[in-house]
Protein backbone atom coordinates (compact mmCIF):
# COMPACT_ATOMS: atom_id res chain seq x y z
CA UNK A 1 0.00 0.00 0.00
CA UNK A 2 1.14 3.37 -0.94
CA UNK A 3 0.41 7.06 0.39
CA UNK A 4 1.43 8.34 -3.45
CA UNK A 5 -2.28 8.50 -4.65
CA UNK A 6 -3.43 10.47 -1.56
CA UNK A 7 -0.35 13.30 -1.92
CA UNK A 8 -1.20 13.45 -5.50
CA UNK A 9 -4.81 14.35 -4.67
CA UNK A 10 -4.03 16.58 -1.85
CA UNK A 11 -1.83 18.55 -4.64
CA UNK A 12 -4.61 18.45 -7.30
CA UNK A 13 -6.76 20.07 -4.31
CA UNK A 14 -4.50 22.54 -3.54
CA UNK A 15 -4.42 23.80 -7.03
CA UNK A 16 -7.98 23.50 -7.78
CA UNK A 17 -8.68 25.80 -4.71
CA UNK A 18 -5.84 28.23 -5.64
CA UNK A 19 -7.49 28.43 -9.02
CA UNK A 20 -10.98 28.46 -8.13
CA UNK A 21 -9.44 31.41 -6.11
CA UNK A 22 -8.07 32.81 -9.62
CA UNK A 23 -11.90 32.14 -11.61
CA UNK A 24 -13.47 33.91 -8.63
CA UNK A 25 -11.46 36.89 -9.38
CA UNK A 26 -11.48 36.76 -13.11
CA UNK A 27 -15.51 36.53 -12.48
CA UNK A 28 -14.90 40.06 -11.00
CA UNK A 29 -13.64 41.46 -14.18
CA UNK A 30 -9.90 40.66 -12.26
CA UNK A 31 -7.01 41.20 -15.58
CA UNK A 32 -4.36 40.50 -13.67
CA UNK A 33 -5.75 37.04 -12.22
CA UNK A 34 -6.90 36.15 -15.60
CA UNK A 35 -2.97 36.53 -17.18
CA UNK A 36 -2.03 33.99 -13.92
CA UNK A 37 -4.88 31.25 -15.30
CA UNK A 38 -3.85 32.27 -18.80
CA UNK A 39 -0.37 31.15 -18.00
CA UNK A 40 -1.66 27.87 -15.89
CA UNK A 41 -3.05 26.93 -19.23
CA UNK A 42 -1.81 28.25 -22.11
CA UNK A 43 0.91 25.97 -23.17
CA UNK A 44 -2.14 22.30 -22.55
CA UNK A 45 -4.62 24.73 -24.70
CA UNK A 46 -2.08 25.39 -27.50
CA UNK A 47 -1.21 21.86 -27.33
CA UNK A 48 -4.47 20.92 -28.21
CA UNK A 49 -4.89 23.71 -31.06
CA UNK A 50 -1.33 22.76 -32.47
CA UNK A 51 -1.74 19.49 -33.11
CA UNK A 52 -5.57 19.77 -34.54
CA UNK A 53 -4.92 22.72 -36.98
CA UNK A 54 -1.02 21.28 -37.84
CA UNK A 55 0.38 24.72 -38.30
CA UNK A 56 1.71 27.25 -35.61
CA UNK A 57 -0.19 30.59 -37.03
CA UNK A 58 -3.38 29.35 -37.06
CA UNK A 59 -2.86 27.31 -33.77
CA UNK A 60 -1.77 30.82 -32.12
CA UNK A 61 -4.74 32.40 -33.33
CA UNK A 62 -6.91 29.83 -32.03
CA UNK A 63 -5.50 30.24 -28.28
CA UNK A 64 -5.97 33.84 -28.89
CA UNK A 65 -9.54 33.33 -29.41
CA UNK A 66 -10.02 30.95 -26.90
CA UNK A 67 -8.66 32.90 -24.07
CA UNK A 68 -10.53 36.25 -25.23
CA UNK A 69 -13.83 33.92 -25.82
CA UNK A 70 -13.23 32.55 -22.14
CA UNK A 71 -13.11 35.48 -20.16
CA UNK A 72 -16.46 36.99 -22.32
CA UNK A 73 -18.18 33.18 -21.17
CA UNK A 74 -16.66 33.17 -17.81
CA UNK A 75 -19.85 33.69 -16.01
CA UNK A 76 -21.21 30.67 -17.49
CA UNK A 77 -18.63 28.06 -15.94
CA UNK A 78 -21.19 26.97 -12.91
CA UNK A 79 -17.79 25.46 -11.27
CA UNK A 80 -19.10 21.70 -11.11
CA UNK A 81 -16.63 20.50 -13.59
CA UNK A 82 -13.07 21.02 -13.54
CA UNK A 83 -11.90 24.21 -14.97
CA UNK A 84 -9.40 23.09 -17.59
CA UNK A 85 -12.23 20.30 -18.83
CA UNK A 86 -14.49 23.02 -19.62
CA UNK A 87 -11.44 25.09 -21.10
CA UNK A 88 -10.45 22.38 -23.16
CA UNK A 89 -13.47 21.94 -24.98
CA UNK A 90 -13.63 25.63 -25.80
CA UNK A 91 -10.69 24.93 -27.36
CA UNK A 92 -11.28 21.93 -28.98
CA UNK A 93 -14.32 23.31 -30.55
CA UNK A 94 -12.80 26.56 -31.34
CA UNK A 95 -9.77 24.89 -33.43
CA UNK A 96 -12.70 22.45 -35.20
CA UNK A 97 -14.84 25.43 -36.19
CA UNK A 98 -11.04 27.42 -37.66
CA UNK A 99 -10.66 24.21 -39.42
CA UNK A 100 -14.03 24.05 -40.46
CA UNK A 101 -14.25 27.68 -41.95
CA UNK A 102 -10.53 27.17 -43.17
CA UNK A 103 -11.32 23.76 -45.18
CA UNK A 104 -14.23 25.50 -47.13
CA UNK A 105 -12.33 28.09 -49.22
CA UNK A 106 -8.83 27.04 -48.37
CA UNK A 107 -9.18 23.45 -49.65
CA UNK A 108 -10.00 25.14 -53.17
CA UNK A 109 -6.17 26.70 -52.82
CA UNK A 110 -4.47 23.09 -52.02
CA UNK A 111 -4.20 20.88 -54.56
CA UNK A 112 -2.81 18.26 -52.19
CA UNK A 113 -3.58 17.14 -48.70
CA UNK A 114 -0.21 16.24 -47.98
CA UNK A 115 1.58 19.64 -48.00
CA UNK A 116 1.78 20.95 -44.12
CA UNK A 117 2.00 24.62 -43.34
CA UNK A 118 5.27 24.08 -41.69
CA UNK A 119 7.28 22.41 -43.80
CA UNK A 120 8.92 19.52 -42.46
CA UNK A 121 12.46 20.18 -41.96
CA UNK A 122 11.97 23.43 -40.20
CA UNK A 123 14.41 24.13 -37.35
CA UNK A 124 11.62 23.41 -34.48
CA UNK A 125 10.97 19.86 -36.35
CA UNK A 126 14.42 18.71 -34.05
CA UNK A 127 12.71 19.91 -30.42
CA UNK A 128 9.25 17.84 -31.76
CA UNK A 129 8.02 14.89 -30.51
CA UNK A 130 8.97 12.26 -32.83
CA UNK A 131 5.24 11.12 -33.44
CA UNK A 132 4.03 15.02 -33.51
CA UNK A 133 5.74 15.63 -36.84
CA UNK A 134 4.32 12.88 -37.85
CA UNK A 135 0.89 13.80 -36.76
CA UNK A 136 1.34 17.18 -38.35
CA UNK A 137 2.18 15.59 -42.22
CA UNK A 138 -1.35 13.83 -41.97
CA UNK A 139 -4.13 14.95 -44.18
CA UNK A 140 -5.85 17.79 -42.35
CA UNK A 141 -9.27 15.01 -41.68
CA UNK A 142 -6.96 12.00 -40.93
CA UNK A 143 -5.20 14.26 -38.53
CA UNK A 144 -8.44 16.20 -36.50
CA UNK A 145 -9.80 12.46 -35.95
CA UNK A 146 -6.46 10.91 -35.67
CA UNK A 147 -6.46 13.64 -32.55
CA UNK A 148 -9.61 13.79 -31.36
CA UNK A 149 -9.72 10.03 -31.07
CA UNK A 150 -6.25 8.92 -29.85
CA UNK A 151 -4.77 11.85 -28.47
CA UNK A 152 -7.76 13.48 -27.02
CA UNK A 153 -9.87 10.72 -26.26
CA UNK A 154 -13.14 11.39 -28.44
CA UNK A 155 -15.35 9.00 -28.93
CA UNK A 156 -16.46 8.88 -32.75
CA UNK A 157 -19.46 10.06 -32.38
CA UNK A 158 -18.46 13.08 -30.59
CA UNK A 159 -16.16 13.62 -33.72
CA UNK A 160 -18.67 13.42 -36.22
CA UNK A 161 -20.26 15.54 -34.28
CA UNK A 162 -17.77 18.26 -34.05
CA UNK A 163 -16.99 18.10 -37.57
CA UNK A 164 -20.09 16.91 -39.21
CA UNK A 165 -19.15 14.11 -40.81
CA UNK A 166 -20.77 10.32 -40.37
CA UNK A 167 -19.48 8.27 -37.62
CA UNK A 168 -18.03 5.71 -40.59
CA UNK A 169 -16.25 8.48 -41.95
CA UNK A 170 -14.34 9.36 -38.95
CA UNK A 171 -13.75 5.72 -38.31
CA UNK A 172 -12.28 6.01 -41.82
CA UNK A 173 -10.47 8.70 -41.38
CA UNK A 174 -8.59 7.13 -38.04
CA UNK A 175 -7.85 3.99 -40.01
CA UNK A 176 -6.16 6.27 -42.68
CA UNK A 177 -4.32 7.97 -40.47
CA UNK A 178 -2.95 4.73 -38.45
CA UNK A 179 -2.27 3.04 -41.77
CA UNK A 180 -0.21 6.37 -43.13
CA UNK A 181 1.56 6.87 -39.62
CA UNK A 182 2.54 2.78 -39.60
CA UNK A 183 3.70 3.07 -43.16
CA UNK A 184 6.11 6.42 -42.07
CA UNK A 185 7.49 4.79 -39.09
CA UNK A 186 8.28 1.41 -40.70
CA UNK A 187 10.16 3.41 -43.57
CA UNK A 188 12.18 5.38 -41.33
CA UNK B 1 5.21 -5.19 -37.54
CA UNK B 2 1.60 -6.95 -37.45
CA UNK B 3 -1.06 -4.76 -36.51
CA UNK B 4 -1.39 -5.24 -32.60
CA UNK B 5 2.31 -4.75 -32.40
CA UNK B 6 1.93 -1.48 -34.21
CA UNK B 7 -1.27 -0.27 -32.26
CA UNK B 8 0.51 -1.14 -29.09
CA UNK B 9 3.77 0.78 -30.19
CA UNK B 10 1.56 3.78 -31.60
CA UNK B 11 -0.42 3.82 -28.13
CA UNK B 12 2.97 3.85 -26.03
CA UNK B 13 4.20 6.81 -28.04
CA UNK B 14 1.32 8.53 -27.81
CA UNK B 15 1.49 8.34 -24.06
CA UNK B 16 4.75 9.98 -24.14
CA UNK B 17 3.52 12.70 -26.00
CA UNK B 18 3.68 16.19 -24.25
CA UNK B 19 0.46 17.51 -23.00
CA UNK B 20 1.88 21.22 -22.97
CA UNK B 21 3.31 23.08 -26.00
CA UNK B 22 4.87 26.50 -26.13
CA UNK B 23 3.70 29.16 -28.67
CA UNK B 24 6.37 30.94 -30.50
CA UNK B 25 4.61 34.14 -29.80
CA UNK B 26 3.65 36.21 -26.70
CA UNK B 27 0.06 35.48 -27.14
CA UNK B 28 -1.03 37.49 -24.26
CA UNK B 29 -0.46 40.90 -25.34
CA UNK B 30 -2.90 40.63 -28.15
CA UNK B 31 -5.61 38.33 -25.78
CA UNK B 32 -4.79 41.51 -23.10
CA UNK B 33 -5.59 43.90 -26.19
CA UNK B 34 -8.40 42.82 -27.06
CA UNK B 35 -10.70 42.08 -23.98
CA UNK B 36 -8.72 45.86 -22.80
CA UNK B 37 -10.97 47.19 -25.81
CA UNK B 38 -13.81 45.43 -25.42
CA UNK B 39 -14.08 46.84 -21.95
CA UNK B 40 -13.26 50.52 -23.24
CA UNK B 41 -16.12 49.83 -26.26
CA UNK B 42 -18.68 48.48 -23.49
CA UNK B 43 -17.89 51.24 -21.24
CA UNK B 44 -18.41 53.65 -24.53
CA UNK B 45 -21.66 51.71 -24.91
CA UNK B 46 -23.22 52.14 -21.37
CA UNK B 47 -22.29 55.68 -21.52
CA UNK B 48 -24.25 56.28 -25.28
CA UNK B 49 -27.28 53.88 -23.19
CA UNK B 50 -27.36 56.68 -20.45
CA UNK B 51 -27.10 59.08 -22.29
CA UNK B 52 -30.07 57.96 -24.78
CA UNK B 53 -32.53 56.86 -21.55
CA UNK B 54 -31.76 60.63 -19.95
CA UNK B 55 -33.13 61.93 -23.80
CA UNK B 56 -36.09 59.35 -23.39
CA UNK B 57 -36.73 60.77 -19.85
CA UNK B 58 -36.62 64.47 -20.51
CA UNK B 59 -38.34 63.98 -24.07
CA UNK B 60 -41.53 61.44 -21.86
CA UNK B 61 -41.42 63.94 -18.53
CA UNK B 62 -41.99 67.29 -20.92
CA UNK B 63 -44.27 65.17 -22.87
CA UNK B 64 -46.24 64.73 -19.82
CA UNK B 65 -46.04 67.71 -18.17
CA UNK B 66 -47.27 69.46 -21.55
CA UNK B 67 -50.67 66.90 -22.05
CA UNK B 68 -51.73 65.76 -18.35
CA UNK B 69 -54.37 68.86 -18.18
CA UNK B 70 -55.38 68.19 -21.48
CA UNK B 71 -56.97 64.49 -21.32
CA UNK B 72 -57.75 65.20 -17.64
CA UNK B 73 -60.92 66.95 -17.58
CA UNK B 74 -61.28 66.57 -13.87
CA UNK B 75 -57.91 68.33 -13.01
CA UNK B 76 -59.52 71.91 -14.77
CA UNK B 77 -61.38 74.05 -13.38
CA UNK B 78 -65.12 75.03 -13.18
CA UNK B 79 -64.91 77.73 -15.60
CA UNK B 80 -62.59 75.68 -17.91
CA UNK B 81 -64.63 73.01 -17.94
CA UNK B 82 -67.58 74.68 -19.48
CA UNK B 83 -65.37 76.92 -21.92
CA UNK B 84 -64.51 73.18 -22.97
CA UNK B 85 -67.48 72.16 -23.45
CA UNK B 86 -69.09 74.75 -25.15
CA UNK B 87 -65.99 74.60 -27.57
CA UNK B 88 -66.50 71.58 -28.18
CA UNK B 89 -70.47 71.93 -29.14
CA UNK B 90 -69.41 75.03 -31.43
CA UNK B 91 -67.12 72.44 -33.36
CA UNK B 92 -69.60 69.42 -33.03
CA UNK B 93 -72.32 71.70 -34.67
CA UNK B 94 -70.17 73.14 -37.69
CA UNK B 95 -69.54 69.41 -38.31
CA UNK B 96 -72.71 68.11 -38.48
CA UNK B 97 -74.02 71.07 -40.26
CA UNK B 98 -71.04 70.60 -43.30
CA UNK B 99 -72.20 66.79 -43.25
CA UNK B 100 -75.89 67.84 -43.70
CA UNK B 101 -75.05 70.38 -46.54
CA UNK B 102 -72.99 67.37 -48.15
CA UNK B 103 -75.63 64.59 -48.07
CA UNK B 104 -78.59 67.02 -48.83
CA UNK B 105 -79.32 65.35 -52.24
CA UNK B 106 -77.76 62.08 -51.33
CA UNK B 107 -80.88 59.37 -51.07
CA UNK B 108 -80.32 58.15 -46.78
CA UNK B 109 -80.00 54.17 -46.80
CA UNK B 110 -82.69 53.78 -43.82
CA UNK B 111 -85.46 56.02 -43.17
CA UNK B 112 -85.91 56.78 -39.34
CA UNK B 113 -81.87 58.15 -39.22
CA UNK B 114 -83.00 61.67 -38.55
CA UNK B 115 -85.69 60.15 -35.55
CA UNK B 116 -82.08 58.18 -34.29
CA UNK B 117 -80.37 61.35 -34.84
CA UNK B 118 -82.89 63.25 -32.85
CA UNK B 119 -82.77 60.70 -30.14
CA UNK B 120 -78.84 61.11 -29.95
CA UNK B 121 -79.34 64.72 -29.81
CA UNK B 122 -82.07 64.58 -27.08
CA UNK B 123 -79.48 62.88 -25.26
CA UNK B 124 -76.58 65.37 -25.49
CA UNK B 125 -78.74 68.21 -24.40
CA UNK B 126 -79.72 66.01 -21.07
CA UNK B 127 -76.47 65.29 -20.69
CA UNK B 128 -75.25 69.30 -21.28
CA UNK B 129 -78.34 70.04 -18.73
CA UNK B 130 -76.48 67.53 -15.99
CA UNK B 131 -72.95 69.13 -16.49
CA UNK B 132 -74.34 72.73 -15.82
CA UNK B 133 -75.63 71.43 -12.22
CA UNK B 134 -72.11 69.79 -12.15
CA UNK B 135 -69.36 71.18 -14.64
CA UNK B 136 -66.11 69.21 -12.81
CA UNK B 137 -67.51 65.61 -13.85
CA UNK B 138 -65.41 64.31 -15.64
CA UNK B 139 -67.76 61.68 -16.90
CA UNK B 140 -70.65 63.49 -18.21
CA UNK B 141 -67.82 65.22 -20.76
CA UNK B 142 -66.97 62.54 -22.04
CA UNK B 143 -70.40 61.20 -22.55
CA UNK B 144 -71.20 64.43 -24.28
CA UNK B 145 -68.22 63.54 -26.47
CA UNK B 146 -69.46 60.01 -27.43
CA UNK B 147 -73.21 61.10 -28.41
CA UNK B 148 -71.94 63.77 -30.82
CA UNK B 149 -69.26 61.21 -32.03
CA UNK B 150 -72.00 59.10 -32.63
CA UNK B 151 -74.09 61.35 -34.27
CA UNK B 152 -71.56 61.97 -36.99
CA UNK B 153 -71.04 58.64 -37.12
CA UNK B 154 -74.91 57.65 -37.98
CA UNK B 155 -75.02 60.80 -40.69
CA UNK B 156 -72.26 59.51 -42.42
CA UNK B 157 -73.11 55.48 -42.36
CA UNK B 158 -76.65 56.20 -43.53
CA UNK B 159 -75.76 58.35 -46.30
CA UNK B 160 -72.58 57.31 -48.17
CA UNK B 161 -72.81 55.46 -51.45
CA UNK B 162 -73.32 51.51 -50.60
CA UNK B 163 -70.33 51.21 -53.70
CA UNK B 164 -68.06 53.36 -52.02
CA UNK B 165 -68.67 51.77 -48.97
CA UNK B 166 -67.48 48.30 -50.63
Amino acid sequence: MTTTPNVIQAEERFLDDDELKLIRQVKQGNRHAYQRLYQLHCGRVYGICYRLLGDKTSAEDVVQEVFISVWNKIASYREESKFSTWLHSVATNLAVSHYRKRNTWWARFRSTEEVSFDEPGSCDEHEEHGLDVKIRRLPDQARMVFVLFAVEGFRHEEIADKLGIAVGSSKAQYHRAKNLLKEWIENE
Amino acid sequence: MNDAQFDQALKMQIDTLPKELAPERDLWAGIDHAIERQQSSQRFNFTKLTAVAAGVMVIGLTSWLTFKNVDLPSVRTTGQNLQYVNWMTESFEQQKQTLLVKYEDTPAMTDNWQEQLKQLDDAAKAIKKALAQDPSNAQLIKMLQQTYQQQLDLINAVNQDPWQMI
